[in-house]
């Protein structure tokens, strides 16, 4: 294995768990979900040559692995509904955790929504989320601020 | 309850679980993108095929008027590798994954629109000629062609066949095209609304 290989191998190595988020937040089939971390890999691979170091390789990481889950073809079988979570219920919300809770939470939500969710919950600012969504610093901050609202309110305890 | 408590637990206990597979880089893609880029690649071999297959024929075939028919076709393949040559690159250079979110969703809507597009403006100057040299390759092969060609019953016989196998075979590509990228475009715009919005 070359070296620029070798160097690209560690660094995915380091930084897999933010390629297991990314697909776990999005996906459920388990197919999907090789595809995916392949395709991420690929990706990541392909675009390589091109990582200038002006960011971290993680977050570079994290914006390929948005931008491949957004845009891969879904298995018309799996296409996400918003309404299969309607199982979650008020009572669920009293015997699940709050990790669960809020995972079921943030999977109610739209797919840009919940990317702007998982950036700013992993301590990303809003400037650096603007510019991986390639929003503006303004648009991140209103979206934020309404997704907090509908996260309160579905996770509020009856 | 603590968001960003609740999101480490979440992260341990859940997000963090690995998915089945190796860091082993992989040949090929199946993002949807390089399954467009596929398909221009493979639309320049056939370009490539039926170009010189059609080449080959003209100094097969004796007749003159068959052999200029030939040369229109074997051109008209010339044309479109160009065509697919140039959109072919024009989608490696848009589809790039390390991006802006909001630009990538641009850009492979850009791509898939794009190509929808394109070929179903080429199906209306490629279908109609494809069935005309169809039609007089066929008539050739038991008569003389320029013999039938001064005939009425020639350009009604041909008008009829172009008039009914073009729209068909242009709904059926349309719908073919629909059925492959349609429902692609449509989760594409979805997406940038969900962005747009506030």
């Amino acid at each position: 294995m070359s070296s620029p290989d070798k160097e690209f191998t560690r660094l995915v190595e380091e930084n897999r768990g933010i390629i297991f988020k990314v697909i776990r937040l999005y996906v459920n089939h388990e197919e999907d979900q090789k595809d995916l971390y392949q395709e991420i890999i690929f990706q990541a691979w392909r675009s390589y040559p091109r990582f200038e170091r002006r960011s971290k390789f993680s977050t570079w990481l994290y914006r390929i692995g948005l931008n491949t889950v957004l845009t891969f073809k879904r298995r018309p079988n799996v296409i996400e509904h918003h309404d299969d979570m309607s199982a979650f219920t008020i009572a669920d919300k009293t015997t699940s955790s709050d990790s669960e809770s809020l995972y079921l939470a943030i999977r109610q939500l739209n797919e840009i929504d919940r990317m702007i969710i998982s950036l700013h919950l992993d301590g990303y600012e809003n400037e650096e989320i603007a510019d991986i969504a390639g929003l503006t610093k303004n648009h991140v901050a209103v979206k934020l601020h309404r997704i907090k609202d509908v996260l309160v309110k579905t996770l509020k305890p009856v | 309850m603590d968001l960003k408590k609740a999101w480490k637990n979440l992260e341990k206990e859940k997000l963090s679980l690995p998915v089945t597979g190796t860091i082993a880089i992989p040949k090929q893609s199946k993002h949807p993108v390089a399954g467009i880029i596929n398909t221009f690649a493979l639309s320049l071999v056939f370009c490539t095929l039926f170009g010189g297959i059609f080449m080959a024929l003209i100094f097969v075939m004796d007749q003159l008027i068959v052999q200029i028919g030939l040369a229109v076709i074997t051109f008209f393949y010339g044309v479109l590798f160009t065509i697919n040559w140039r959109v072919l690159h024009k989608v490696k250079a848009l589809h790039k994954s390390d991006e802006k979110v909001l630009n990538v969703l641009h850009g492979v809507h850009a791509i898939v629109s794009h190509t929808i597009k394109f070929q179903q403006r080429l199906s209306w100057i490629f279908f109609p000629i494809c069935v005309a040299g169809g039609f007089v390759l066929g008539v050739s092969m038991k008569k003389d062609a320029a013999a039938m060609m001064v005939q009425p019953k020639f350009y009604l016989s041909l008008i009829v066949t172009m008039a009914v196998i073009t729209p068909a075979a242009y709904l059926l590509s349309k719908w073919m095209t629909n059925l492959s990228h349609g429902k692609y475009l449509k989760q594409i715009d979805e997406l940038i609304r969900q962005a747009k919005e506030d």
